[in-house]
């Protein structure tokens, strides 16, 4: 075992994509994507985060079981980052959420390779029951992508935020016909 | 090629009119283009033209030209 390496979250490796922990290296890289336009527009918490806040915030995830960070590899190259968010392994719930920076593999198969390689590490490498989503209403991307991948839609606040949810049944039978696209 | 064939595949996964699905209509420069569009695309496509597309064809697909390219590669 390399004890260097962070033990969590685990790497994880699907459907052509790696999720691989976020290094110190990788931090300045990751900060300027969560605060490019094109990314930041569809966050809930949309201001800018400088390089210190960056910097406390991956010092908070050390040892902190209940929140896992990947950086998201497609053909060797960093292209994103997945989450899995308020982890309750005794109720088998999660939050997750992703994001891609490059635009050629924001409207493709890419960002589905992704999401079915966190669904899968939640439900079956963590164990979770449930996944649970908040996406904003405007967008509307997201939100035909949740439906595509099996989530339920719950409801609309007054925020304009909607909450989705995820189990695994659905998911595989939402999951399996387009994972055939898949063929890496 | 059979182009009315290929103009009804986006019409049908996209939802949109056969008029706008010219060569230069690129993903993600309409709305109705997103990533789950896409995907009905290519179900389209395969079903249509009777073809499996390589991923990385799939992920290549931006543009109406383009598919027009990739899939004369599988029909040749």
């Amino acid at each position: 075992m390399n004890s260097d390496k962070p033990h969590w979250p685990p790497t994880f490796e699907r459907y052509g994509v790696t999720l691989t922990p976020i290094e110190p290296e990788h931090l300045e890289m990751v900060r300027q994507w969560r605060n490019s336009p094109s990314i930041q527009q569809f966050m809930l918490d949309q201001r800018e985060i400088s390089e210190a806040q960056q910097q406390a915030w991956y010092s908070g995830l050390a040892d902190d079981s209940s929140r896992a960070y990947w950086l998201i590899m497609f053909k060797e190259q960093p292209i994103g980052v997945a989450s899995i968010l308020a982890i309750d392994k005794t109720v088998g719930t999660g939050e997750p959420g992703l994001y891609i920076y490059p635009e050629q593999y924001r409207s493709n198969i890419v960002p589905f390779c992704v999401a079915f390689a966190l669904n899968d590490m939640a439900f079956f490498e963590l164990g979770l029951k449930r996944l649970d989503a908040i996406v904003l209403s405007h967008n509307s991307a997201a939100l035909r992508f949740n439906i595509k991948c099996g989530y339920q839609q719950l409801g609309e606040n007054s925020l304009g935020q909607i909450a989705m949810s995820l189990e695994p049944q659905s998911y595989i039978a939402a999951r399996d016909p387009l994972a055939r696209f898949i063929r890496y | 090629m059979n182009q009315e064939k290929l103009i009804q595949c986006f019409v049908s996964a996209l939802a949109i009119d056969g008029a706008l699905v010219t060569d230069e209509l690129k993903y993600n420069s309409i709305p109705q283009w997103d990533s789950t569009a896409h995907m009905m695309l290519v179900a389209e496509l395969e079903a249509e033209f009777d073809v499996m597309l390589d991923t990385d064809d799939i992920i290549d697909m931006s543009s109406v030209a383009k598919a027009k390219t990739i899939l004369a590669k599988y029909l040749d």
